[in-house]
């Protein structure tokens, strides 16, 4: 929590006005019953009403300062908590822009997106209250105090005890309820988990008969949720009723004294304190009020930290992220003449175990251990182990890489731009190891299209000049073309000015491919990475669309991933993977006789192919 | 300020914008208040305790400063005749005292009752509610998964039911203390006789009504920007985790870090100007009342000290404990009306959750498997589509009059184009 309020340096300025004001305010606030008793007092017991209207009159000017002191806090606490807002999520952004894949996916999308919106937010919301109700407390109860004691010394000695019981009480119900309410808070959290993942994960959920598996597990999170919530607003019920009864009876005993008092003074010689007597008792009551009014709401504002810990917590995970991907100090420039090469010197690859240390992590995984369906996409996303691979690839080649499904063909390409780091070995890029090149370097060479094509809100013209900020409307329509994506393009109404949605919801599958492909294509890099982008295409466009590239793109080093025997069929060199290890290498041709596993893949392929559906009847 | 009336403007991420809590309004009022008192029937005794022990505890509120000013009055007699040299005598104010000290007790009790039962029956119902939502998810057919962003409208609903559970039920509390208080306490200013000063306590709602409802309509207009600027960040933020992949390999980070800064001080300027404004009225309400209070003691002690030197007539006499009770009144009477507003959108923000969550509960079924597991023995494994049509949108179909049978033992493949419909 002090980490993520270090930030607030930058706003040291407004915050510390903001306290200042709110220290004046809260002044003028205890300034206002001193006055009160002085009008009833000195104007209307007096019966002097010259003086009754300069009183009203100070009193007035009081408030007025008060009001314009209020303001003041409110602008600077306002303008504090707002700058610290953006500070944060600035810091959180640039933060997450840096890191690699691989820490993205150890805290997932989803969180890091609550992270900086809503646990921001948290944080954001706890500090302009303290900036406007918790600065005054303590002002309240001295300031409170020290005047209750002007007002009648004897009566405050006497009152006085009260303070005490009620610290003891204050801090027995904060010691009890605080870990209640933090409890409360990861059971609410568990909830939502648990009902996000029932919302993502319904298919798997409905397949494998588990609904009343994950009802269950439901249930019982919320009777338990219940149950403590319960006890917790029961307790907090007491609170006020308790703390009124001690009050008033505390006032009773007051008017007592303060009354009989009274007897013992001399009316001819103390007549003026005898006249006091019932307003001095009531600007006492006023001030004891606010003392008391001053502990109580400590132990309001102690019950809603644990939820913003939390997400102070959740904000310092982010904070204190060290990317594995370490730029290099002396970046290298590569050689002219090794453009568009890459190389795999004996890489092996595994995958880094989470850091144990961090509990907030080591809970999630937990979590995710315990739910069936969580565990499916863990292993998705987990690359897999790759075994001493060695391979070159040049400009204007094919290469292809194919393999059953998990056997390390996305590792194997993501190693390329680095966006992994090899457990041994070297990747080579233009003849640099990647680890030697400047990120920028390394960037401008690559070109990826990643499994799942991913489109971004906007425009198709904004999603393609992802790819090259300049491209001009010709460039972009000729990588359209390249990418076999003119035809269903030029037949939008609005060309490539029309829009793509959230997550690019209104495309089909093929055509979010195709887009990703022309967006890759426009970038005119050297190398260009296909990760098993076909798969979404029928056989027909997946070959027009592999004759184009080969067509078209003559100077770069096309590395494609697939599944499909068909769309690697003509590649100048093939990579057979199994397991992370490469079991074989070459032309199609020369594999069929060389690699078992290749002919295995083409031979279950071919088959399935042959086999014919029965009695299709579809009209459309 | 012109660019005030400008309430949104466009966006690439306006699909990631919300309706702002405090401007959500239920469509079917009636039907949805009438839905909410089905669903706390069940602890209509709870509600019933709740309601009753709120209003008795408002009544207490209401009365206990007369009793007080008749201790003050007493016991001003009792200072005024020491000055005159005779001695203070309690036995005159000790029923007062009692009775006093014993509505102070109830109206702790009735506090206490009110806060523990309305604690369990919001979480009762907070608890029914979310099994019920719960189990209707897992009977919801999967087309309402597919439908649009249902899923993360289903993951917020976890904060409906908890506005729904608490808010709604601390809202007719409110609605039911609100009135007690209101009459109650203008019938006790009333009661002194004082036209004058109940006059110049009424005074003061329609001021501070007036000036919040301004005030609330200016800063309802910054906070509905403040959303839309939020909802850009957020659609913002979440495409650029999910395409962070993308966003490097293009060397699109700082880009999309510019935007972000963008969006951002945006974000800051509507914040800051819709919490400053909102953050205004505070003040100025106070400011108002304050005005308003010293009024009243100048008018009272005008009164007092006229009635004493006789150059005020015809009214009846205004003792120091008076004043007290009406300046007391005069808050008690106020306060509900100059937050009616805030009153209000509560009630609704709360309705419009209810109602959303009533809309799910309401969804159709998914039609339950046959229990009776009858499935012919020979015919295991045998999977037949008879005449089977599908479509995700009314109008467009998809699947039209398939039949196909698939024979245990047999390998079926269905081939087509990208987008024939395949994997339906």
């Amino acid at each position: 929590m002090k980490k993520v309020l270090s930030m607030l340096k930058p706003h040291s300025k407004p915050l510390v006005l903001s306290i200042i004001f709110a220290t004046v305010n809260t002044v003028m606030q205890l300034l206002l019953p001193f006055y009160t008793k002085e009008i009833m007092d000195k104007g209307i017991l007096a019966k002097d009403m010259e003086k009754l209207v300069q009183i009203c009159l100070i009193m007035l000017g009081f408030t007025v300062i008060g009001i314009i002191t209020s303001l003041l806090n409110t602008y600077f606490s306002t303008r504090t908590s707002v700058g610290y807002a953006v500070t944060l999520r600035n810091f959180i952004f640039e933060k997450v822009s840096r890191l690699s894949q691989s820490d993205i996916d150890k805290i997932g999308v989803a969180s890091l997106v609550t992270r900086t919106t809503n646990d921001v937010r948290q944080v954001h919301d706890i500090v302009l209250s303290t900036l406007k109700s918790l600065i005054p407390i303590p002002i309240m109860f001295v300031g409170g105090l020290v005047l209750a004691f002007k007002m009648n010394a004897k009566l405050a000695r006497i009152a006085l005890w009260s303070i005490p019981v009620l610290l003891v009480l204050a801090v027995i119900l904060i010691a009890v309820i605080v870990p209640m309410f933090s409890k409360i808070q990861k059971l609410v959290d568990k909830l939502n988990q648990s009902m996000r993942e029932k919302i993502s994960g319904i298919r798997v959920i409905r397949a494998f008969n588990k609904t009343e598996y994950e009802d269950e597990r439901f249930s019982k999170t919320n009777l338990d949720l219940t149950g403590i919530s319960l006890r917790a607003h029961r307790i907090m019920a007491g609170l006020l009723p308790i703390v009124s009864i001690g009050l008033y009876s505390l006032i009773c005993i007051i008017v007592y004294i303060s009354v009989s008092d009274a007897n013992t003074l001399d009316p001819i010689t103390q007549s003026e304190e005898i006249r006091s007597a019932i307003p001095n008792m009531y600007a006492f009551i006023t001030y004891f009020t606010l003392v008391i009014t001053a502990v109580t709401s400590v132990v309001s504002i102690v019950v809603s930290i644990p939820k913003a810990s939390i997400s102070g917590k959740r904000i310092k995970v982010i904070m204190d992220a060290v990317s594995d991907i370490v730029e290099s100090e002396n970046p290298v420039t590569p050689d002219e003449k090794d453009k568009g090469k890459v190389e795999f010197r004996n890489v092996t690859f595994k995958h880094k175990p989470l850091p144990e240390k961090d509990t907030k992590k080591k809970r999630s995984l937990k979590a995710k251990k315990k739910d069936k369906n969580a565990d499916t996409t863990v292993k998705n996303t987990e690359p897999f182990t790759l075994n001493n691979v060695s391979f070159v690839s040049n400009p204007g080649e094919i290469t292809a890489i194919i393999g059953i499904t998990g056997s390390g063909k996305t590792t194997l390409v993501n190693l390329i731009p680095r966006l992994y780091d090899t457990t041994e070995g070297e990747v080579l890029v233009a003849g640099v190891n990647v680890k030697d090149l400047s990120s920028q370097e390394l960037e401008d060479r690559i070109a990826v299209i990643p499994q799942q094509a991913f489109l971004f809100s906007g425009t198709i013209a904004d999603n393609i000049r992802f790819g090259k900020e300049d491209a001009t409307d010709t460039e972009i329509w000729r990588a359209l073309e390249i990418a076999q994506a003119k035809s269903f393009v030029a037949a939008m109404p609005d060309g490539i000015e029309s829009f793509v949605s959230q997550a690019g919801k209104n495309f089909s599958g093929g055509q979010k491919q195709r887009l990703a492909i022309a967006r890759a294509i426009v970038k005119g890099a050297e190398i260009c990475i296909f990760d098993d982008s076909f798969s979404a295409l029928d056989l027909a466009t997946d070959a027009r669309l592999r004759a184009s590239l080969k067509e078209n793109l003559t100077d770069t080093n096309l590395i494609i991933v697939a599944q499909r025997v068909g769309t690697v069929i003509n590649a100048d060199r093939i990579i057979v993977l199994d397991n992370g290890n490469v079991v074989g290498q070459g032309t199609h041709t020369e594999l069929l006789k060389t690699c078992s596993t290749y002919r295995e893949i083409v031979v279950t392929q071919l088959s399935e192919e042959a086999l014919e559906g029965v009695e299709i009847n579809e009209q459309e | 300020m012109n660019t005030l009336d400008q309430t949104s403007y466009n966006s690439k991420y306006a699909a990631y914008r919300n309706q702002p809590k405090n401007e959500q309004k239920p469509e079917n009022m009636k039907g949805t208040v009438i839905r909410f008192f089905a669903l706390i029937k069940p602890q209509a005794i709870s509600m019933a305790i709740v309601c009753i022990a709120s209003m008795l505890n408002t009544v207490c509120t209401v009365v206990s400063p007369q009793y007080l000013a008749d201790l003050i009055n007493v016991l001003q007699e009792q200072i005024e005749g020491r000055l005159t040299g005779g001695t203070i005598d309690f036995s005159g104010t000790y029923t007062i005292i009692i009775r006093l000290a014993l509505i102070y007790f109830m109206s702790s009790l009735f506090m206490f009752v009110q806060q523990y039962t309305s604690a369990g029956l919001s979480q009762k119902l907070v608890c029914r509610l979310r099994e019920q939502l719960n189990s209707k998810l897992s009977r919801l057919p999967l087309s309402y998964y597919d439908k649009n962003t249902k899923g993360q409208v289903i993951s917020k609903m976890i904060n409906d039911i908890e506005n729904v559970s608490s808010s709604l039920q601390s809202s007719i509390v409110t609605i039911l203390t609100s009135i007690v208080q209101v009459t109650g306490s203008l019938v006790m200013m009333l009661s002194t006789g004082n036209m004058w000063m109940t006059l110049v306590a009424i005074c003061l709602v329609p001021i501070s009504g007036t000036v919040s409802y301004q005030i609330s309509k200016i800063s309802k207009k910054w906070f509905r920007r403040y959303w839309d600027t939020m909802g850009d960040l957020n659609g913002h933020i979440e495409e650029m985790y999910a395409g962070h992949t993308i966003v490097r390999m293009f060397g699109h980070e700082s880009k999309s870090v510019e935007e972000f800064r963008d969006i951002t001080y945006r974000l800051a300027k509507n914040s800051f100007m819709a919490n400053m404004i909102s953050g205004i009225l505070n003040p100025i309400l106070t400011l108002i009342k304050n005005i308003n209070y010293v009024s009243l003691c100048l008018l009272g002690g005008y009164f007092y000290i006229g009635l004493n030197k006789g150059f005020v007539a015809g009214v009846k006499s205004v003792a120091l404990g008076d004043i007290q009770a009406f300046l007391s009144y005069s808050s008690y009477f106020s306060s509900p009306i100059i937050n009616l507003s805030k009153i209000i959108n509560n009630i609704q923000s709360s309705l419009a959750s209810a109602e959303r969550v009533f809309a799910i509960l309401d969804e159709e079924e998914e039609v339950p498997d046959c229990n009776d597991n009858n499935s012919d023995e020979k015919a295991k494994g045998l999977i037949e589509f008879r005449d089977v049509s599908f479509r995700y949108v009314e109008d467009i179909p998809l699947i039209d009059n398939l039949n196909l049978t698939a024979k245990p033992g047999s390998v079926t493949a269905i081939v087509g184009p990208t987008g024939a419909g395949k994997q339906q």
